[in-house]
Order: C-alpha cells, then structure tokens, then sequence
C-alpha cells in the first residue's frame, strides 16, 4: 500500500468537481407546479380562448362594451367545459395509444397535431359564421392559428409531464413560447372585443326628402313558395284563373336574394343590397340574463351558451327583430321621398318604423300581434280581425293581404303597395309535400285569391311585380308586365329591381345604388340619385316577450328550427 | 454542497437477509439461464463461466432491492436483474483480456481467456451480451412493463453498453502518472456508475416508478456508483485477499491510478462518505424505500468484501 496523502484543498476541489458533474447532491427534483399554478394556467388558456372567439363573434356587431361583458361571462363556463373535456379526452387517448404500443413521440405528434387541428377548426367554425369581411376573417384566422397553437403545446406539455422522464422531446418548451402565445391570443380577442368595427349609422329622422313628388303607383307581391316553373304551370292546373296572362309577363331572375333565411332573402329584397350590408343576417338572438338586448351568437356558440344556460333559465332564444338593418327598405325610401305606402308582412319590416304610411309587419302578419311594434295603429283592429277565431296563418294572412290591397285600392294618387304572401308556402309544408292531391286543392283557394288580388290592383293601376321565392332555395324571379325582357332571358339584382321601383313611383333612385334599366321598366330619364340615409327609427322597440312569442310562431311554421 | 446522511435506516440483519435471498434468486436463475448439458458447446460453456464467476451481485440484487423498496408487488423482476449481471460480466471478460488488463485471475479463479484461449473469450462476452438484450427483453414483458417503457430501456442497455466501451478506452489511456480527478471520475462514471444507474432505471420501471421519484432515485445511484468504485478502490488496499478474491494492494503494485492514489486513504474515504450520505439524501423523501435504500447505501460504504 503506497497511499499518499493529499492537502486537503485537493480534496476540496474535488469535491467542487464532483458537485459540477451531478454528485454530492440529489433528492426530489422541483416539484411540478403547485396545483394553483397548473389551475390559474388553464384558466389563463380558457379566458384567452374565451376572450378570443367572443371578441370574434362581437366584433362585426359592433356590439356595446355591456354586451362584451354578458357575453364573456354567458360564453364562459360552455368554453370551459369543453375545455376540459377535450383535456380529459386527450389525456384518455393518449394512455389508450400508449397502451397499445405507440411510442410517446408519436402519441405527442398526433394528440398535439389533433389538439391544434381541432382548436384551428373549431374557433374558426365558431367565429366564421357569418363573418363577410376580410379584416374580420383575418382577425378570426390569427385568433384560431394562436388557439390551434396554445392547444398543440398544452397536449405536449401535459404528455411530457406525465410520461416524459427520459423523453427529452417531449419535454414542454420554455415557458416565455407559452405566456407569448397567451398574450398573443389574448390581445387579440380583446382587441376584437374592445375596438369592434364602427357602429351602423343611426336612424335617420323621418322627414321628407326634397325629391321629385312621386306620381306612379307600384305592388310589389312576394309570394313565399312559388318558383318560376310553378308560375308557368298555373294556367294549366287552374285555367279558370287566368293565369296565362301573368305567366306571359316578362320576367328575370333576381340575383343575390338567395338565402337559406327568408327573412334574410327577402330584407335582401327590400334594401337592394346583400346581407353583409343591410346586416341583417340572423333571425334569432339569445336573451341572456335578463337582459334587454337580444345578442346575435354564432350557431354553434349560441348552442353551447342555451345548452348551458336555459337550465337555469338565465338564457332564452327569442326571434330577432330588424333593429340593425343598416340600409333602408324601398319603401322606406318611398316614404322619405313623400309616397305613402302600406306595408304587408314582408320580412324586415319588425319593428314597425316611422313611414308615411302604415305597416303591418311580419310580426303581426304571422302572428297575430297588435302592438305598436308589431302593426301600424290604423290596422291593428284588421289584424285582430284576421286573427279572431282562432284562424291559422295561411287563411289570415290571405285575409290581410285582401284588406291591405282593399285599401290600396282606394287610394288616390301616387301609392305603394309591399305584400309578401307565405299562404301557398305553408300550405304545401304543413299539408306534406307538394306531391299530394290534398296539397294541390289546398293551394286553390289561396292561388285564386292571389289572382284576384293581382287583378284588383291592376285594375286601380298599379303596376304589379310579382316576386316568387321557390322552395328549397331555388333562383327566385321578378315578374312585371313592364319588363320587356320574355322567357327568363336576363337577370336583375336586387339594386337595380329597388331602383325600377323607384322609378315607376316617380322617384330617384338611391345614390351608390343601381340605375333603373329601362328593359325593367325604368324611364329613359333618370333623375340625379339622392340620399335616402338610414332605415327610419323604430316606433318602439319590441319587448322581450314579443320576441320571445314571435320565435315560437315562426318554429311553428316552420321558418326555425 | 455537501448533504448529511439520513438517519433512517433499517436494522442490518433486515437488509442482510433481504441482500442474500435477492443474491439467492439471482443466482438460481443465472444457473438456469446459463444451464449446458452439452460439455462439447464450448461457447456455452465459456458462457457459463463468465457469468457464473462467483462475484458479488452487486448489481442485479440492487436492482431488485430497488424494485422492492419501491414497491414492486408480485415476483421480482429476476430476469431484468440477470441481464444486468450478464452485461457486467461479459465487459469483465473483455476487461481482463491481454490487450486490455492482461488480469490473469477474476474473483480468485483464472480470467476466461486463460482457461479458453481469447478468441472463445471474446465471443463468449459478445455471446453474452446478446443473451443479456434476450433476457432483458423477456424479463420486462414477465416484469409487467408497458411495451413503450420495453422499447426505452432496451435502448437504455445498448447506450450503456457503449458508454462501458467508451469508458474502458478511457481507462486504458490513463497513465500511471496521470492523476486528474476528471479522468478518473470519467472513466468510472461509464463503467461502475453506468451500470448503477440502469439498475436503479430497470429496478423504478419494474416498480412503475416515473418522474420525481425516478429522478431522485437516478441521483441516488449516480452518487452510489461512484461510492462503489471508491470503496473498491480502498480494499484494494486494506481488504485481505481471501476476501476480495485478488492480492492486497495489487492495484498499487501494478501502477494504477485509483481515488486512494489520487487522495490518499483518508482523503477517499472521505470522499466516499460524501457521495454515501449524498445518495441517502436522495431518497430520503422516498417514504418507505428510503430506509432500504439507505441501509444499502451504508452497507456500501461499509462492505469489506
């Protein structure tokens, strides 16, 4: 034995050798973050992915900062079930995986790449509908790309905690890639939620425009569930009618009035414009909390909110009136410019606005309703009449549409008249398909009327259009013995049928809007496009029950889901 | 830092009995698995003999005590702890070949080359080697290990396996004159302290044991590796040669430079209580393994054999 002593400073810096190489000390590592941490991050990630899709959501509404804030706190616990489910879900499928034999990398691979991919899709289908612009969908892609993001890191952190160990790639990434995509995620939705896009224009006052004085008369007659096709048929299947006249009309196709929504179609219609600019796109909105406001949800948002929320009956799903159609109707236009008109049921016209005239909106015409939201006071007692004895929809409204064209027949001078008939629409769905013979001999009545109809409005000199809107979403067409074009050769957007109108009443067609084409019936002379500014103010704004009732009417009929 | 012993430990004649009866099972199935009724199958023979050398076992009953202080339940994993005694004697063989150690004896007996010829004793440790990837393999499937944790640690085996390679070629560049403590904490933490440290691994997956636990415990192992080398070190020079199996003092003789050349007797035993009461610290939070742990860790630095 020849050992040799050493000074002990050698033994000192041995020891610090040995503490540098992983020795001399050991024990627990660090614990995993306490539970409060791992808690207060899934509720950072769930509020930012709140914050995310209502920010989205809100944004092209240009909702109140109030709604922001009923909507957050409504949207909250739906996201955060799903949350949680979908981390319960993943972590089920990962043991499952691992089980089986898949290695860890590839478990982490495909849950972190499923995790983003659904998150991806998800937000973006939540926010998507019904988003029209590029600036929105842009919003709503970095938002969804962020999401998609947070969710592949949290399925990878949570696997590596769990089964990592000598896994070093499955380790999570610092945490600064987590709290930067956090707050990315997070400034976004609140941007979208605190700087929505600029708020519709208000109401413009219901004062005369210096215009020409209007001197035509007009009938513009929507018919629910007629397409061009049936129109032709008519004369055969009833030639006691006379249908074969109105079938020879010229008549184009209507462009950009398709919509799965009739309100949606035929405010389309009405505004001469599509829906991303006359906004109305919806036909419900959900009640939350108590609230006045009606808040327009995405579908699926919206289904999850109910789901969770009615339950409690803290949310209900109510029909959404028109309050933020951003464009006036053609007879709003009419009324600005001194024309009186009579309004039947035509979609968009609830709540009655401030027009010369009188409105019976779609509210009343379906419904049955009798306050001054829903119909004009002067008709309010033919409503009640129509509606009395318990009659159902199709023989009321044939009945309102005789008293409306009743008194626009005894006007004097310049008049227009907008119908909108549902009676052969919801006698064909709800007599079971327009196949069956009892459908067909339903439908009689309600066709002869609407031929006499159509007869005594010509015969007190209007010039009649006659609109069909086909079942299953078909072309709808505009019929006019003033349009020159025959057997379906043309089309005419919704803009220039709106300007025709316009100017078969005498009047100047909107500016920015489209021209009267003179193989429609406009005049050769165009008078200058004046303003017509924004829809009149409402005469009152619909109570929460009348809202709540009119979305249970149009279930009934058929018009929801 | 310098971390101080637990103070739990269990009575010795606990760990004495439960080190002999896992020695006892590990034993039995090395003679099972290296069984050759056939005299004339010389590589099984040669086999036979490099695993069944007589030697301590330290390792495979570490590993077993592993898999039990963590609370393993049902049958030991025996398999898994043969394939690590069949890793440890197959480099011992390679170890003692001329062109390495040129160590004519091995636990008192002639090393394999002198009784078979180098080349029988080459192929047997390869032979060896192989077997012990087998044996690992159907002793994780018989341990109860899920196939995703297999695939880990037979991938654990091969890099040990290269990290003793590596660890060797270290060894047999170290000078008689070369003293650097990293040199020599290098050499040994890729031979001893390797094997250590699989041990440890393959005894917590045995158990089921994964992340802090599992950390702490490779911690353990680490410092107990280290420990081991060093108390090796000190009987080569204070133990007898009845005990160790080879001559007092014969790593002196021969040159070699070991931690009580480098620091002197009290200077490595110092260093070994070091690294004793560090691996006790470790798994001092452990709950009921800590004790045996512990206990196997003094029985470390306390061993004369």
């Amino acid at each position: 034995m020849s050992a040799r002593a050493r000074p002990s400073d050698d033994l000192a810096r041995a020891r610090r050798h040995l503490e540098r190489r992983g020795y001399l000390h050991g024990g627990l590592p660090p614990a995993p973050p306490a539970a409060w941490r791992q808690i207060t991050f899934v509720l950072a990630l769930w509020a930012a992915l709140s914050a995310t899709l209502v920010g989205g959501a809100l944004a092209r509404t240009g909702a109140s900062w109030a709604q922001v804030k009923v909507v957050a706190l409504a949207v909250a616990p739906p996201l955060l079930v799903l949350f949680l489910t979908a981390l319960l879900a993943g972590r089920a499928v990962a043991l499952r995986l691992l089980a089986w034999g898949v290695t860890p990398q590839r478990v982490a691979a495909v849950l972190g790449g499923a995790a983003a991919l659904l998150t991806l899709g998800g937000s973006a289908g939540i926010l998507w509908d019904g988003l029209g612009s590029a600036e929105a969908a842009l919003r709503v892609g970095v938002a969804a790309v962020g999401c998609a993001m947070i969710a592949g890191v949290a399925a990878r952190r949570a696997l590596g905690r769990e089964f990592g160990g000598e896994q070093e790639n499955l380790r999570a990434p610092p945490w600064r890639v987590e709290v930067l995509l956090l707050l990315a995620i997070t400034g976004v939705g609140a941007a979208s939620a605190v700087l929505p896009p600029a708020p519709p224009p208000g109401p413009a006052a219901a004062v005369p425009l210096a215009t020409p004085a209007a001197a035509g008369r007009v009938a513009v007659v929507g018919v629910e569930g007629l397409s061009r096709g049936g129109l032709e048929a008519l004369p055969a299947v009833f030639p006691a009618d006379d249908w074969k006249e109105i079938a020879q009309w010229g008549w184009v196709e209507i462009r950009g009035a398709a919509a799965a929504l009739p309100a949606v179609a035929w405010t389309s219609v009405a505004c001469g414009a599509p829906p991303a600019k006359h906004g109305v796109q919806v036909m419900e909105e959900v009640r939350l909390f108590g609230g006045s406001d009606g808040i327009v949800l995405p579908a699926t948002l919206q289904r999850l909110v109910v789901m969770i929320w009615s339950p409690l009956s803290a949310a209900r799903v109510a029909a959404r009136p028109s309050l933020d159609r951003r464009l006036p109707t053609f007879w709003e236009m009419a009324s600005r410019a001194g024309c009186p008109v009579l309004v039947g049921g035509w979609w968009g016209s609830w709540p009655v606005r401030q027009v010369l005239g009188e409105v019976v909106s779609e509210r009343a015409w379906l419904g049955g309703a009798t306050g001054p939201d829903a119909v004009s006071p002067a008709l309010a007692g033919a409503v009640a009449a129509a509606w009395q004895q318990g009659r159902q929809a199709p023989a009321a409204t044939d009945l309102l549409a005789e008293e409306l064209v009743r008194r626009a027949a005894a006007r004097q001078g310049a008049s227009l008249l907008a119908l909108w008939l549902p009676a052969i629409d919801l006698a064909t769905r709800l007599g079971g398909g327009p196949e069956t013979l009892t459908v067909a001999a339903g439908l009689k009545p309600h066709l002869k009327l609407l031929r006499v109809l159509l007869q005594q409005l010509a015969d007190s000199g209007y010039t009649i259009w006659l609109l069909g809107m086909p079942p299953g979403g078909g072309e709808p067409f505009a019929a006019s013995r003033s349009v020159l074009l025959r057997g379906g050769e043309g089309s005419a957007s919704t803009a220039e049928l709106v300007a025709v109108w316009l100017a078969q009443l005498g009047l100047p067609p909107a500016a920015g809007g489209a021209l009267p084409r003179p193989e429609l019936g406009g005049t050769q002379v165009v008078a200058a496009a004046v303003e017509y500014g924004a829809p009149p103010p409402p005469v009152i704004r619909p109570s929460a029950a009348s809202a709540t009732v009119q979305r249970e009417v149009l279930r009934s009929l058929g018009y929801l889901r | 830092m310098r971390v101080r012993p637990s103070p739990v430990s269990p009575p010795d004649g606990t760990l004495a009995a439960a080190l002999e009866r896992l020695r006892r099972l590990v034993e039995g199935r090395l003679d099972q698995l290296t069984s050759c009724p056939d005299p004339a199958d010389t590589l099984a023979q040669a086999q036979r003999q490099a695993i069944l050398g007589g030697g301590k076992l330290m390792r495979p009953v570490f590993l077993l005590l592993v898999a039990e202080a963590l609370g393993r339940k049902g049958h030991p994993p025996v398999d898994v702890a043969c394939a690590i005694e069949m890793v440890h004697a197959a480099s011992l063989v390679l170890d003692d070949l001329p062109c390495m150690d040129d160590a004519a004896t091995r636990r008192g007996r002639p090393a394999l080359h002198r009784l078979w010829g180098e080349a029988t004793a080459i192929l047997a440790a390869f032979s060896v080697l192989a077997r012990a990837t087998e044996v690992l393999r159907e002793g994780l499937v018989a341990a109860g290990v899920a196939q995703v944790h297999r695939e880990a640690l037979s991938g654990r085996l091969a890099q040990v396996v290269e990290t003793l390679c590596r660890g060797q070629l270290l060894d047999l560049a170290l000078g008689p004159s070369d003293a650097a403590l990293e040199r020599l904490e290098a050499i040994h933490a890729q031979k001893t302290g390797a094997l250590f440290v699989l041990a440890a691994e393959l005894g917590a997956a045995c158990a089921g044991i994964w992340g802090r636990e599992r950390e702490a415990l490779l911690a353990y192992a680490r410092n107990l590796g280290l420990a081991f080398q060093v108390t090796d070190d000190l009987l080569d020079v204070t133990a007898p040669a009845d005990r160790t199996g080879k001559p007092q003092g014969r790593d002196a003789a021969l040159g070699r430079t070991t931690f009580v050349s480098v620091f002197g007797l009290e200077g490595a035993q110092a260093l070994c209580d070091d690294l004793i009461a560090a691996a006790r610290a470790a798994v001092a939070s452990l709950g009921p393994a800590a004790a045996l742990l512990s206990a196997f860790a003094e029985h470390v630095r306390t061993r004369t054999a």
